[in-house]
Protein backbone atom coordinates (compact mmCIF):
# COMPACT_ATOMS: atom_id res chain seq x y z
CA UNK A 1 0.00 0.00 0.00
CA UNK A 2 0.82 3.83 -0.32
CA UNK A 3 0.26 6.80 1.95
CA UNK A 4 -2.57 8.69 0.61
CA UNK A 5 0.64 11.89 0.17
CA UNK A 6 2.52 8.98 -1.48
CA UNK A 7 0.03 8.01 -4.44
CA UNK A 8 -0.76 11.94 -4.44
CA UNK A 9 3.10 12.31 -4.80
CA UNK A 10 2.94 9.48 -7.61
CA UNK A 11 0.40 10.30 -9.84
CA UNK A 12 -0.15 14.05 -9.95
CA UNK A 13 2.34 15.54 -12.84
CA UNK A 14 1.23 18.62 -13.69
CA UNK A 15 3.70 21.36 -13.79
CA UNK A 16 4.35 22.93 -10.96
CA UNK A 17 4.52 18.83 -9.22
CA UNK A 18 7.17 17.03 -7.65
CA UNK A 19 6.74 13.79 -10.41
CA UNK A 20 5.97 15.90 -13.29
CA UNK A 21 9.31 18.32 -12.25
CA UNK A 22 10.97 14.16 -12.29
CA UNK A 23 9.22 12.95 -15.82
CA UNK A 24 10.58 16.54 -17.15
CA UNK A 25 14.30 15.29 -16.72
CA UNK A 26 13.68 12.46 -19.44
CA UNK A 27 13.36 12.10 -22.95
CA UNK A 28 9.75 10.75 -23.25
CA UNK A 29 7.62 9.62 -26.25
CA UNK A 30 5.60 12.69 -27.53
CA UNK A 31 4.21 11.09 -30.60
CA UNK A 32 4.23 8.65 -33.87
CA UNK A 33 6.68 9.72 -36.25
CA UNK A 34 4.03 8.87 -39.05
CA UNK A 35 1.48 11.40 -37.43
CA UNK A 36 3.70 13.90 -38.81
CA UNK A 37 3.87 12.33 -42.60
CA UNK A 38 5.54 14.94 -44.26
CA UNK A 39 6.66 18.29 -44.77
CA UNK A 40 4.28 21.08 -44.21
CA UNK A 41 1.47 18.84 -43.67
CA UNK A 42 -1.14 19.36 -40.91
CA UNK A 43 -0.32 20.18 -37.32
CA UNK A 44 -1.44 17.62 -34.70
CA UNK A 45 -2.77 18.76 -31.50
CA UNK A 46 -1.10 16.79 -28.34
CA UNK A 47 -1.31 16.76 -24.43
CA UNK A 48 1.71 15.72 -21.92
CA UNK A 49 1.88 16.19 -18.46
CA UNK A 50 -0.87 18.34 -18.60
CA UNK A 51 0.41 20.49 -21.00
CA UNK A 52 -1.38 21.64 -24.77
CA UNK A 53 0.91 21.73 -27.05
CA UNK A 54 0.97 21.60 -31.05
CA UNK A 55 3.65 19.15 -33.23
CA UNK A 56 4.62 19.57 -36.56
CA UNK A 57 7.21 19.31 -39.21
CA UNK A 58 8.53 22.28 -40.94
CA UNK A 59 9.84 22.42 -44.93
CA UNK A 60 13.56 20.41 -43.28
CA UNK A 61 11.25 17.93 -42.03
CA UNK A 62 12.47 18.59 -38.32
CA UNK A 63 9.70 18.47 -35.77
CA UNK A 64 8.99 21.39 -33.56
CA UNK A 65 6.38 20.86 -30.54
CA UNK A 66 5.16 24.32 -29.05
CA UNK A 67 2.85 25.03 -26.22
CA UNK A 68 -0.25 24.90 -27.98
CA UNK A 69 -1.53 28.84 -27.02
CA UNK A 70 0.09 31.37 -29.28
CA UNK A 71 1.69 34.08 -27.12
CA UNK A 72 0.21 36.57 -28.51
CA UNK A 73 -3.86 36.26 -27.70
CA UNK A 74 -3.63 32.60 -26.71
CA UNK A 75 -5.56 31.78 -29.44
CA UNK A 76 -4.62 27.57 -30.33
CA UNK A 77 -1.79 27.01 -32.92
CA UNK A 78 -3.25 23.76 -33.74
CA UNK A 79 -5.50 25.51 -35.95
CA UNK A 80 -2.27 27.27 -37.57
CA UNK A 81 -0.77 27.44 -41.03
CA UNK A 82 2.46 24.85 -41.36
CA UNK A 83 3.88 26.78 -44.25
CA UNK A 84 7.75 27.81 -44.91
CA UNK A 85 9.40 26.74 -42.17
CA UNK A 86 7.06 27.67 -39.18
CA UNK A 87 3.53 27.35 -38.25
CA UNK A 88 1.53 30.92 -38.67
CA UNK A 89 -1.47 31.97 -36.12
CA UNK A 90 -4.46 32.05 -38.32
CA UNK A 91 -6.02 35.25 -35.99
CA UNK A 92 -3.22 37.69 -36.11
CA UNK A 93 -0.66 36.12 -38.57
CA UNK A 94 2.25 35.65 -36.12
CA UNK A 95 4.77 32.62 -37.07
CA UNK A 96 7.18 30.67 -35.09
CA UNK A 97 9.55 28.24 -36.22
CA UNK A 98 10.17 25.04 -34.71
CA UNK A 99 12.57 26.50 -31.82
CA UNK A 100 9.80 28.76 -30.95
CA UNK A 101 11.48 32.00 -32.31
CA UNK A 102 8.89 33.98 -33.78
CA UNK A 103 9.50 34.82 -37.62
CA UNK A 104 6.69 36.90 -38.61
CA UNK A 105 4.29 39.58 -37.61
CA UNK A 106 2.75 40.91 -40.64
CA UNK A 107 0.46 43.67 -38.70
CA UNK A 108 3.22 45.14 -36.76
CA UNK A 109 4.66 48.27 -38.75
CA UNK A 110 6.93 48.20 -40.97
CA UNK A 111 10.54 47.34 -39.85
CA UNK A 112 9.49 46.49 -36.26
CA UNK A 113 11.69 44.93 -34.22
CA UNK A 114 9.07 43.15 -31.87
CA UNK A 115 9.07 39.80 -33.18
CA UNK A 116 12.69 39.43 -32.16
CA UNK A 117 11.62 39.87 -28.85
CA UNK A 118 8.54 37.35 -28.50
CA UNK A 119 9.58 33.50 -28.11
CA UNK A 120 6.74 30.73 -28.42
CA UNK A 121 7.51 28.24 -25.66
CA UNK A 122 9.33 25.75 -27.76
CA UNK A 123 10.61 22.49 -26.71
CA UNK A 124 13.36 20.30 -27.58
CA UNK A 125 12.64 17.05 -30.21
CA UNK A 126 13.82 14.38 -30.86
CA UNK A 127 12.76 11.63 -33.79
CA UNK A 128 14.27 8.09 -34.02
CA UNK A 129 12.93 4.66 -33.68
CA UNK A 130 9.46 6.08 -35.50
CA UNK A 131 8.39 8.14 -32.83
CA UNK A 132 8.71 11.63 -31.86
CA UNK A 133 10.54 12.69 -28.59
CA UNK A 134 10.34 15.55 -26.32
CA UNK A 135 12.60 16.83 -23.64
CA UNK A 136 10.35 19.26 -21.23
CA UNK A 137 13.13 19.39 -18.74
CA UNK A 138 15.40 22.08 -17.65
CA UNK A 139 17.20 23.12 -20.99
CA UNK A 140 20.71 23.23 -18.42
CA UNK A 141 19.81 19.61 -17.81
CA UNK A 142 19.24 18.23 -20.96
CA UNK A 143 20.32 14.30 -21.11
CA UNK A 144 21.90 12.41 -23.98
CA UNK A 145 18.72 10.49 -25.67
CA UNK A 146 18.81 6.91 -24.39
CA UNK A 147 20.04 4.20 -26.41
CA UNK A 148 17.33 1.99 -26.69
CA UNK A 149 17.92 -0.61 -29.25
CA UNK A 150 15.45 -0.55 -32.10
CA UNK A 151 16.49 3.28 -32.15
CA UNK A 152 19.54 2.23 -33.31
CA UNK A 153 18.24 -0.24 -36.08
CA UNK A 154 16.54 0.34 -39.33
CA UNK A 155 12.87 1.27 -40.34
CA UNK A 156 12.06 -2.06 -41.11
CA UNK A 157 13.19 -3.78 -38.24
CA UNK A 158 10.55 -2.28 -35.64
CA UNK A 159 6.75 -1.10 -35.69
CA UNK A 160 5.20 1.09 -33.47
CA UNK A 161 2.04 2.21 -32.11
CA UNK A 162 0.04 4.22 -29.94
CA UNK A 163 -3.16 4.11 -27.72
CA UNK A 164 -5.45 5.94 -25.28
CA UNK A 165 -5.62 4.76 -21.95
CA UNK A 166 -8.31 6.17 -19.18
CA UNK A 167 -5.99 5.91 -16.13
CA UNK A 168 -3.52 7.32 -14.45
CA UNK A 169 -0.05 6.22 -16.02
CA UNK A 170 0.67 4.42 -12.86
CA UNK A 171 -2.18 1.98 -12.96
CA UNK A 172 -1.08 0.83 -16.62
CA UNK A 173 2.69 0.84 -15.47
CA UNK A 174 1.97 -1.54 -12.47
CA UNK A 175 0.57 -3.88 -14.99
CA UNK A 176 3.37 -3.82 -17.34
CA UNK A 177 5.73 -5.14 -14.37
CA UNK A 178 3.27 -7.44 -12.78
CA UNK A 179 3.55 -10.90 -14.40
CA UNK A 180 1.65 -13.14 -11.78
CA UNK A 181 -1.24 -11.89 -13.94
CA UNK A 182 -0.18 -13.27 -17.26
CA UNK A 183 -1.51 -16.87 -16.67
CA UNK A 184 -4.44 -15.53 -15.51
CA UNK A 185 -5.62 -12.52 -17.52
CA UNK A 186 -4.22 -13.70 -20.71
CA UNK A 187 -4.91 -17.35 -20.20
CA UNK A 188 -5.87 -18.58 -23.39
CA UNK A 189 -8.52 -21.24 -22.60
CA UNK A 190 -9.07 -22.44 -26.51
CA UNK A 191 -6.91 -24.06 -29.20
CA UNK A 192 -6.04 -21.43 -31.73
CA UNK A 193 -7.89 -18.35 -32.51
CA UNK A 194 -4.62 -16.34 -31.96
CA UNK A 195 -2.41 -18.20 -34.46
CA UNK A 196 -1.53 -15.35 -35.94
CA UNK A 197 0.51 -14.08 -32.85
CA UNK A 198 3.93 -15.21 -32.55
CA UNK A 199 4.77 -17.73 -29.89
CA UNK A 200 7.12 -15.19 -28.39
CA UNK A 201 4.89 -12.49 -27.73
CA UNK A 202 2.10 -14.86 -26.48
CA UNK A 203 1.53 -16.24 -22.84
CA UNK A 204 2.68 -20.05 -23.03
CA UNK A 205 -0.64 -22.42 -22.71
CA UNK A 206 -0.63 -25.22 -20.23
CA UNK A 207 -2.91 -27.15 -18.72
CA UNK A 208 -5.42 -26.52 -21.83
CA UNK A 209 -8.13 -28.81 -19.91
CA UNK A 210 -8.29 -26.41 -16.90
CA UNK A 211 -9.78 -23.43 -16.54
CA UNK A 212 -6.71 -22.16 -14.15
CA UNK A 213 -3.27 -22.64 -15.02
CA UNK A 214 -1.22 -25.65 -13.05
CA UNK A 215 0.07 -24.85 -10.04
CA UNK A 216 3.54 -24.99 -11.38
CA UNK A 217 2.71 -22.08 -13.27
CA UNK A 218 0.16 -20.19 -11.45
CA UNK A 219 2.88 -20.08 -7.93
CA UNK A 220 5.65 -18.40 -9.42
CA UNK A 221 8.58 -17.50 -6.86
CA UNK A 222 9.01 -13.24 -7.28
CA UNK A 223 12.14 -11.16 -7.06
CA UNK A 224 13.90 -7.82 -8.33
CA UNK A 225 17.29 -6.68 -8.89
CA UNK A 226 18.36 -2.96 -8.90
CA UNK A 227 20.25 -2.35 -12.27
CA UNK A 228 21.79 0.95 -14.20
CA UNK A 229 18.21 2.12 -15.82
CA UNK A 230 15.90 0.63 -12.95
CA UNK A 231 15.19 -2.40 -11.68
CA UNK A 232 14.20 -6.19 -13.62
CA UNK A 233 11.20 -7.75 -11.92
CA UNK A 234 12.28 -11.78 -12.11
CA UNK A 235 9.37 -14.64 -11.50
CA UNK A 236 10.39 -17.99 -11.60
CA UNK A 237 8.31 -21.24 -12.30
CA UNK A 238 9.71 -24.73 -11.62
CA UNK A 239 8.97 -27.18 -14.48
CA UNK A 240 8.06 -30.54 -13.49
CA UNK A 241 11.28 -31.40 -15.87
CA UNK A 242 12.99 -29.96 -12.74
CA UNK A 243 14.24 -26.82 -14.72
CA UNK A 244 13.46 -22.74 -13.88
CA UNK A 245 11.30 -20.53 -16.30
CA UNK A 246 12.40 -17.20 -15.56
CA UNK A 247 10.43 -13.91 -16.63
CA UNK A 248 12.11 -10.97 -16.74
CA UNK A 249 10.73 -7.70 -17.01
CA UNK A 250 13.41 -4.23 -16.91
CA UNK A 251 11.71 -1.06 -15.60
CA UNK A 252 13.49 1.46 -17.44
CA UNK A 253 13.21 4.49 -15.12
CA UNK A 254 10.63 6.64 -15.47
CA UNK A 255 7.96 4.68 -17.50
CA UNK A 256 9.48 2.37 -20.07
CA UNK A 257 9.56 -1.44 -19.07
CA UNK A 258 10.45 -4.16 -21.38
CA UNK A 259 7.82 -7.36 -22.13
CA UNK A 260 9.67 -10.47 -21.49
CA UNK A 261 11.05 -12.28 -24.33
CA UNK A 262 13.12 -15.33 -25.57
CA UNK A 263 16.67 -14.89 -26.17
CA UNK A 264 17.07 -14.10 -30.42
CA UNK A 265 12.97 -13.56 -30.48
CA UNK A 266 11.41 -9.98 -30.66
CA UNK A 267 11.43 -7.96 -28.16
CA UNK A 268 8.68 -5.12 -27.11
CA UNK A 269 9.00 -2.15 -24.87
CA UNK A 270 6.35 -0.37 -23.98
CA UNK A 271 6.00 3.41 -22.58
CA UNK A 272 3.14 5.30 -20.27
CA UNK A 273 2.94 8.85 -20.52
CA UNK A 274 0.61 11.11 -18.93
CA UNK A 275 -1.41 12.79 -20.60
CA UNK A 276 -2.67 14.78 -17.67
CA UNK A 277 -3.38 12.64 -14.25
CA UNK A 278 -6.38 10.74 -15.30
CA UNK A 279 -5.64 9.68 -18.96
CA UNK A 280 -2.59 8.33 -20.57
CA UNK A 281 -0.71 8.16 -23.78
CA UNK A 282 0.70 4.43 -24.49
CA UNK A 283 3.42 3.26 -27.03
CA UNK A 284 4.37 -0.19 -28.10
CA UNK A 285 7.09 -0.94 -30.36
CA UNK A 286 8.23 -4.36 -31.43
CA UNK A 287 11.60 -5.23 -32.37
CA UNK A 288 13.71 -8.00 -33.86
CA UNK A 289 17.80 -6.93 -33.36
CA UNK A 290 18.76 -9.24 -36.23
CA UNK A 291 16.05 -8.81 -39.25
CA UNK A 292 12.94 -6.52 -41.01
CA UNK A 293 9.61 -7.88 -39.69
CA UNK A 294 7.83 -9.80 -42.21
CA UNK A 295 4.64 -8.90 -43.69
CA UNK A 296 2.78 -12.20 -41.35
CA UNK A 297 4.47 -10.70 -38.00
CA UNK A 298 3.62 -6.77 -39.04
CA UNK A 299 -0.18 -8.19 -39.12
CA UNK A 300 -0.09 -9.63 -35.90
CA UNK A 301 1.08 -6.58 -34.66
CA UNK A 302 -1.80 -4.47 -35.69
CA UNK A 303 -4.08 -7.24 -35.51
CA UNK A 304 -4.51 -6.38 -31.68
CA UNK A 305 -4.39 -10.15 -30.85
CA UNK A 306 -1.00 -9.34 -29.16
CA UNK A 307 0.07 -6.55 -27.00
CA UNK A 308 -0.54 -3.60 -29.64
CA UNK A 309 -4.08 -2.30 -29.15
CA UNK A 310 -6.48 -2.16 -31.53
CA UNK A 311 -7.14 1.43 -31.95
CA UNK A 312 -9.55 3.86 -33.94
CA UNK A 313 -6.18 5.42 -36.36
CA UNK A 314 -7.57 8.57 -36.32
CA UNK A 315 -8.12 9.07 -32.66
CA UNK A 316 -5.97 6.72 -31.00
CA UNK A 317 -9.05 5.57 -28.78
CA UNK A 318 -8.94 1.68 -28.70
CA UNK A 319 -11.98 0.34 -30.32
CA UNK A 320 -12.85 -1.96 -27.45
CA UNK A 321 -12.95 0.43 -24.63
CA UNK A 322 -15.02 1.58 -21.21
CA UNK A 323 -17.62 3.08 -22.90
CA UNK A 324 -18.62 -0.38 -24.82
CA UNK A 325 -17.95 -2.71 -22.12
CA UNK A 326 -14.62 -3.46 -23.75
CA UNK A 327 -16.85 -5.85 -26.31
CA UNK A 328 -16.73 -8.34 -23.94
CA UNK A 329 -17.88 -11.58 -24.89
CA UNK A 330 -19.65 -13.48 -22.09
CA UNK A 331 -20.07 -16.66 -24.41
CA UNK A 332 -16.13 -16.43 -25.49
CA UNK A 333 -15.03 -16.25 -21.89
CA UNK A 334 -17.43 -19.60 -20.91
CA UNK A 335 -15.51 -21.38 -23.54
CA UNK A 336 -12.36 -20.65 -24.57
CA UNK A 337 -11.39 -16.76 -23.31
CA UNK A 338 -10.48 -16.22 -19.37
CA UNK A 339 -11.71 -13.11 -20.18
CA UNK A 340 -13.81 -13.04 -22.78
CA UNK A 341 -12.19 -9.80 -24.19
CA UNK A 342 -10.07 -9.76 -27.57
CA UNK A 343 -6.30 -9.57 -27.15
CA UNK A 344 -3.98 -9.23 -24.70
CA UNK A 345 -3.84 -4.79 -24.83
CA UNK A 346 -7.67 -5.77 -24.66
CA UNK A 347 -7.53 -7.86 -21.70
CA UNK A 348 -4.88 -5.36 -20.01
CA UNK A 349 -7.47 -2.34 -20.51
CA UNK A 350 -10.22 -3.34 -18.24
CA UNK A 351 -8.15 -4.57 -14.97
CA UNK A 352 -6.09 -0.93 -15.18
CA UNK A 353 -8.80 1.35 -16.11
CA UNK A 354 -11.51 0.29 -13.69
CA UNK A 355 -9.38 0.05 -10.41
CA UNK A 356 -11.31 2.87 -8.62
CA UNK A 357 -11.39 4.94 -10.89
CA UNK A 358 -8.73 6.48 -13.21
CA UNK A 359 -6.63 7.38 -9.96
CA UNK A 360 -6.36 3.67 -7.22
CA UNK A 361 -6.96 4.60 -3.87
CA UNK A 362 -4.03 2.16 -2.81
CA UNK A 363 -4.06 3.08 0.88
CA UNK A 364 -6.84 0.57 0.66
CA UNK A 365 -5.29 -2.23 -1.57
CA UNK A 366 -3.71 -5.61 -0.17
CA UNK A 367 -0.72 -6.73 -1.47
CA UNK A 368 0.97 -9.84 -1.41
CA UNK A 369 4.46 -11.56 -2.48
CA UNK A 370 3.46 -11.80 -6.15
CA UNK A 371 3.53 -7.41 -5.97
CA UNK A 372 7.11 -7.30 -5.26
CA UNK A 373 7.94 -5.88 -8.51
CA UNK A 374 5.16 -3.06 -8.31
CA UNK A 375 6.36 -2.39 -4.59
CA UNK A 376 10.13 -1.78 -5.83
CA UNK A 377 8.97 0.02 -8.90
CA UNK A 378 7.09 2.14 -6.55
CA UNK A 379 9.95 2.81 -4.20
CA UNK A 380 12.26 3.40 -6.56
CA UNK A 381 10.13 6.36 -8.68
CA UNK A 382 9.65 7.57 -4.69
CA UNK A 383 12.69 7.43 -3.88
CA UNK A 384 13.67 9.34 -7.06
CA UNK A 385 11.28 12.16 -6.69
CA UNK A 386 11.69 12.69 -2.98
CA UNK A 387 15.68 12.89 -3.90
CA UNK A 388 14.81 15.58 -6.34
CA UNK A 389 12.75 17.74 -4.13
CA UNK A 390 15.82 17.32 -2.35
CA UNK A 391 17.85 18.85 -5.33
CA UNK A 392 19.46 15.49 -6.58
CA UNK A 393 18.90 14.61 -10.11
CA UNK A 394 18.22 11.39 -10.93
CA UNK A 395 21.00 9.35 -12.04
CA UNK A 396 19.40 7.41 -14.77
CA UNK A 397 19.68 10.46 -16.85
CA UNK A 398 23.25 9.88 -17.24
CA UNK A 399 23.28 6.17 -18.06
CA UNK A 400 21.76 5.84 -21.34
CA UNK A 401 23.60 2.82 -22.74
CA UNK A 402 22.06 0.92 -19.76
CA UNK A 403 18.95 1.87 -22.03
CA UNK A 404 19.62 -0.66 -24.51
CA UNK A 405 18.74 -3.78 -22.13
CA UNK A 406 16.31 -6.36 -23.60
CA UNK A 407 13.94 -8.85 -21.48
CA UNK A 408 14.34 -11.81 -21.00
CA UNK A 409 12.70 -15.01 -20.69
CA UNK A 410 14.54 -18.34 -20.63
CA UNK A 411 14.41 -22.09 -19.49
CA UNK A 412 17.14 -23.12 -17.19
CA UNK A 413 18.73 -25.66 -14.98
CA UNK A 414 18.11 -24.23 -11.27
CA UNK A 415 21.95 -24.11 -10.84
CA UNK A 416 22.04 -21.59 -13.53
CA UNK A 417 22.26 -17.37 -11.82
CA UNK A 418 19.24 -15.30 -12.89
CA UNK A 419 22.07 -12.37 -13.30
CA UNK A 420 24.21 -14.90 -15.87
CA UNK A 421 20.74 -15.43 -17.92
CA UNK A 422 19.72 -11.53 -17.72
CA UNK A 423 23.39 -10.62 -19.66
CA UNK A 424 23.43 -13.75 -21.39
CA UNK A 425 20.28 -12.03 -23.43
CA UNK A 426 21.47 -8.66 -23.37
CA UNK A 427 23.17 -7.34 -26.56
CA UNK A 428 27.13 -7.27 -27.04
CA UNK A 429 27.16 -3.69 -26.73
CA UNK A 430 25.23 -3.37 -23.51
CA UNK A 431 27.18 -6.05 -21.95
CA UNK A 432 30.43 -4.45 -23.06
CA UNK A 433 29.79 -1.12 -22.07
CA UNK A 434 27.66 -1.25 -18.80
CA UNK A 435 27.16 -4.85 -17.20
CA UNK A 436 30.14 -6.50 -16.99
CA UNK A 437 31.79 -3.66 -15.13
CA UNK A 438 29.65 -5.02 -12.12
CA UNK A 439 31.28 -8.60 -11.79
CA UNK B 1 26.63 -1.33 -13.05
CA UNK B 2 24.88 -1.78 -9.78
CA UNK B 3 23.36 -5.39 -10.71
CA UNK B 4 23.04 -7.74 -7.45
CA UNK B 5 21.94 -11.40 -7.62
CA UNK B 6 18.67 -11.30 -5.72
CA UNK B 7 18.61 -13.32 -1.96
CA UNK B 8 15.60 -15.22 -2.23
CA UNK B 9 16.31 -16.36 1.45
CA UNK B 10 15.61 -13.73 2.99
CA UNK B 11 11.88 -13.24 2.04
CA UNK B 12 9.90 -14.31 5.31
CA UNK B 13 6.35 -16.03 4.59
CA UNK B 14 3.64 -14.29 6.41
CA UNK B 15 0.91 -16.27 7.01
CA UNK B 16 -0.59 -15.53 10.55
CA UNK B 17 -0.87 -12.27 12.12
CA UNK B 18 1.58 -12.36 15.28
CA UNK B 19 3.79 -10.72 17.52
CA UNK B 20 6.03 -13.33 16.77
CA UNK B 21 5.85 -12.86 12.45
CA UNK B 22 5.91 -8.46 13.49
CA UNK B 23 9.04 -8.96 15.26
CA UNK B 24 10.45 -11.61 12.50
CA UNK B 25 10.21 -8.55 10.21
CA UNK B 26 11.46 -5.87 12.23
CA UNK B 27 14.63 -8.06 13.11
CA UNK B 28 15.30 -7.89 9.90
CA UNK B 29 14.25 -4.73 7.91
CA UNK B 30 16.39 -3.38 11.25
CA UNK B 31 19.56 -5.11 8.94
CA UNK B 32 18.15 -3.88 5.45
CA UNK B 33 20.68 -2.51 3.45
CA UNK B 34 20.42 -3.26 -0.25
CA UNK B 35 16.99 -1.74 -2.20
CA UNK B 36 15.85 -5.38 -3.20
CA UNK B 37 15.85 -6.41 0.81
CA UNK B 38 13.84 -3.40 1.85
CA UNK B 39 11.33 -4.13 -1.11
CA UNK B 40 10.71 -7.62 0.49
CA UNK B 41 10.30 -6.10 4.07
CA UNK B 42 7.74 -3.44 2.40
CA UNK B 43 6.27 -6.73 1.05
CA UNK B 44 5.81 -8.16 4.20
CA UNK B 45 4.62 -5.47 5.94
CA UNK B 46 1.84 -5.52 2.70
CA UNK B 47 0.76 -8.71 3.77
CA UNK B 48 0.85 -7.81 7.49
CA UNK B 49 -1.51 -4.77 7.02
CA UNK B 50 -3.54 -7.18 4.45
CA UNK B 51 -4.14 -9.81 7.56
CA UNK B 52 -5.22 -7.20 10.16
CA UNK B 53 -7.26 -5.00 7.48
CA UNK B 54 -9.05 -7.44 5.85
CA UNK B 55 -9.85 -9.57 9.13
CA UNK B 56 -11.45 -5.49 10.60
CA UNK B 57 -13.37 -4.46 7.15
CA UNK B 58 -15.22 -7.94 6.88
CA UNK B 59 -15.31 -8.14 10.72
CA UNK B 60 -14.65 -11.87 10.56
CA UNK B 61 -12.58 -13.39 12.65
CA UNK B 62 -10.41 -16.45 11.35
CA UNK B 63 -8.63 -18.94 13.15
CA UNK B 64 -5.80 -18.52 10.21
CA UNK B 65 -5.69 -14.38 10.14
CA UNK B 66 -6.24 -13.65 13.46
CA UNK B 67 -3.67 -13.84 16.80
CA UNK B 68 -4.82 -17.08 19.05
CA UNK B 69 -5.74 -14.64 22.06
CA UNK B 70 -8.33 -13.37 19.94
CA UNK B 71 -7.89 -9.87 20.00
CA UNK B 72 -10.72 -7.06 20.25
CA UNK B 73 -11.46 -5.59 16.62
CA UNK B 74 -9.82 -2.32 18.85
CA UNK B 75 -6.79 -3.69 19.31
CA UNK B 76 -6.26 -4.89 15.65
CA UNK B 77 -7.12 -1.40 14.75
CA UNK B 78 -4.29 -0.09 16.50
CA UNK B 79 -2.08 -2.81 15.33
CA UNK B 80 -3.51 -2.10 11.37
CA UNK B 81 -2.49 1.90 11.85
CA UNK B 82 0.86 1.02 13.36
CA UNK B 83 1.96 -1.39 10.49
CA UNK B 84 0.78 1.11 8.03
CA UNK B 85 2.74 3.65 9.83
CA UNK B 86 5.64 1.34 9.81
CA UNK B 87 5.31 0.82 5.73
CA UNK B 88 5.25 4.55 5.72
CA UNK B 89 8.36 4.98 7.76
CA UNK B 90 10.08 2.45 5.76
CA UNK B 91 9.64 4.56 2.46
CA UNK B 92 11.07 7.47 3.68
CA UNK B 93 14.05 5.41 5.20
CA UNK B 94 13.24 5.81 8.62
CA UNK B 95 13.80 2.58 9.87
CA UNK B 96 14.50 3.29 13.30
CA UNK B 97 11.04 4.85 13.68
CA UNK B 98 9.62 1.70 11.49
CA UNK B 99 11.12 -1.09 13.68
CA UNK B 100 9.64 0.73 17.13
CA UNK B 101 6.11 0.87 15.72
CA UNK B 102 6.52 -2.69 14.43
CA UNK B 103 7.57 -3.44 18.04
CA UNK B 104 4.03 -1.18 19.70
CA UNK B 105 2.45 -3.47 17.10
CA UNK B 106 3.73 -6.76 18.71
CA UNK B 107 3.19 -5.86 21.92
CA UNK B 108 -0.04 -5.12 21.35
CA UNK B 109 -0.86 -8.43 20.35
CA UNK B 110 1.86 -11.10 21.90
CA UNK B 111 3.41 -8.71 25.06
CA UNK B 112 6.59 -7.19 25.65
CA UNK B 113 9.73 -8.76 24.02
CA UNK B 114 12.29 -10.74 25.63
CA UNK B 115 14.87 -9.70 23.73
CA UNK B 116 14.11 -6.04 22.60
CA UNK B 117 15.32 -4.93 19.12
Amino acid sequence: MLSESDNELLTRTGVETPMGQLFRRFWLPATLSTELPKPDGPPIAIRLLGERLVAFRDTSGHVGILEARCPHRHANLFWGRNEENGIRCVYHGWKFGTDGRCVDQPAEPENSRFKDSVRAKAYDTHEAGGLVWIYMGPEELKPEFPSFEWTLLPDDHFLATKRFQQCNYLQNLEGEIDTAHVNFLHRNLGADEDELVPKEILPPRFDEEGLLPPPFLARKQFDLAETDFGLVAMARSEYPTGEYYWRMTPFLVPLFTLIPSGYDAFNTWTAIVPVDDVYSVGFTVTWHHARPLNDVEKLTVTSGAGVHALVDPETFIPLANMSNNYLIDRELQATSSFTGIYGIRGEDLPVQEDQDGPIARRHEEHLGVTDRGIIGMRRLLLTLVKDLQRGVEPPHVSRPLSYRARSVAVTAPKEVSPVDLFVAGQPETFVTSSISQSF
Amino acid sequence: MIFRAPSMRDAIVIETLTGKTIREVAERLIQAKTFEEFVYRESEMDALFTLADIAITTNRESENSLPAKGSSMQTLGHVRQLIFDAHDATHDNDVKTACELLERAATMLDGPSRSPL
